[in-house]
């Protein structure tokens, strides 16, 4: 009998209506849907918690923080959005913020070196890759302004004042290294 | 307060804007800006995405069995926390500490109200519904800024600033509520130790009448009005 082959298409809109019906289930506050979630985006909510607060520790409380949050206020979430970017963008403000109460600095760049953009392994999948070799394609200085700034959430005026380095620099070294990223993104998407 | 960006300006902050790194006043442009200009939201739309992206671009590290069990557990008995096994490499530390937190104990326990008063901000500054105001300081205090972050119920907020001036013993800083021209109350007097510092500021309760809050340095204690220029001030929506 023939057994027809699922496309790619077909796999993501599976994923997205499993991913609805979960999100329905959270609302309902039917647990099992958060684990079910938590197994799904736990890994990479912890690891983007861990690359802003540098610690284990803080990285599981943030980490606990954003499902708790997920748990409670779903409804906080578009349908029809990127969930998966949602959450993470809800997880980064989460661990920013703290970074900001626990006056805590992380000295230079520390996630987005050259050595650490090695191994395919280390990324979640195909959406990573082709952001992981466009930033292995910027300079050090465009890379790690972009780190302080996305990681540590510091503003031109406290990246200049941390590296002290002129503020133009500073601006034209994220505005020079994003557009670099940009135009990946546009390649990526055939743009 | 930065001087008005013109269009080419803007395009060129919008990268930087995406990913959060412009200051409050610039952004309060741009967002002026992105209202007015479709073409600028189109732009900003890519910038948007390669910031989505960057949220994937970290090394992955496997997260401890122990906290998808945390976490299942503050879902499913509402918000007590137990905390996670503590890691092999913490518990010399821990014995120790264990002693320290003893003889510690009684200076805690006169301390409750600044810990229920620490919790209370940290819930409003984490609450996803709660309005924040950035501000950057006037004239003589470019270097100030900081947020009013106001709590659903409007009853609490929570007054955050960074790069104030310490001032001297014969001087506090005063927060100020605006209901007109002429009708204001004072919302706090507070003399932070270091420059950077979150108060939790109790709301009148016709606190929806109030339209601006401004902060001046004033005689410690408090004055019954304003006796000097701002430090910063903001606009209530």
């Amino acid at each position: 009998m023939f057994v027809p082959i699922q496309t790619r298409e077909s796999k993501i809109e599976s994923a997205m209506i499993e991913l609805d019906q979960l999100l329905a289930a959270v609302k309902a506050r039917e647990s099992n849907a958060l684990q079910r979630l938590y197994d799904r985006f736990g890994q990479q909510v912890y690891s983007l918690a861990y690359a802003v607060a540098q610690n284990r520790e803080a990285a599981e409380e943030i980490t606990q923080d954003v499902f708790l949050k997920l748990w409670t206020k779903v409804e906080n979430y578009e349908p029809n959005t990127n969930f998966r970017a949602w959450l993470l963008r809800m997880t980064r403000n989460q661990a920013i913020d703290h970074l900001r109460r626990e006056r805590k600095h992380i000295e230079g760049s520390v996630v987005w070196v050259m050595d650490d953009l090695g191994g395919p392994s280390n990324f979640p999948d195909d959406d990573a890759r082709w952001i992981r070799n466009a930033l292995h394609d910027l300079s050090d200085a465009q890379r790690d302004a972009i780190e302080l700034a996305f990681l540590q959430g510091l503003t031109h005026e406290q990246i200049a004042e941390r590296l002290e380095i002129p503020l133009g620099t500073i601006k034209s070294r994220i505005r020079d290294g994003l557009q670099h990223l940009r135009e990946a993104w546009e390649r990526e998407n055939g743009q | 307060m930065s001087n008005p960006l013109d269009l080419n300006a803007i395009r060129e902050l919008l990268p930087a804007y995406a990913i959060g790194a412009v200051e409050p006043d610039d952004a309060r442009q741009i967002e002026a800006a992105l209202a007015q200009h479709p073409d600028l939201r189109d732009e900003l739309a890519g910038y948007q995405a390669v910031s989505d992206a960057l949220l994937l671009a970290v090394p992955q590290i496997e997260p401890r069995p122990a906290l998808r069990d945390a976490i299942m557990q503050r879902a499913e008995g509402g918000r007590n926390i137990r905390p996670l096994p503590p890691h092999r490499g913490l518990l010399y530390a821990m014995a120790a500490a264990t002693i320290i937190v003893i003889l510690l104990g009684v200076f805690f326990l006169t301390q409750d109200g600044e810990l229920d008063e620490a919790d209370r901000i940290t819930a409003i500054v984490e609450d996803a519904a709660a309005i924040r105001i950035d501000f950057t300081g006037e004239d003589d205090f470019e270097a100030v800024q900081g947020a009013f972050i106001i709590a659903p119920d409007n009853q609490q907020a929570v007054l955050s600033v960074n790069n104030l001036d310490v001032l001297d013993d014969s001087r506090a800083y005063q927060l100020w509520l605006l209901r007109g021209e002429d009708q204001r109350i004072s919302g706090l007097v507070f003399r932070p130790d270091q420059s950077d510092t979150m108060q939790l500021v109790t709301l009148p309760e016709n606190f929806a009448e109030y339209v601006a809050f401004g902060v001046t340095i004033e005689p410690a204690g408090g004055s019954d009005a304003p006796t000097s220029s701002p430090v910063f001030v903001g606009e209530l929506e």
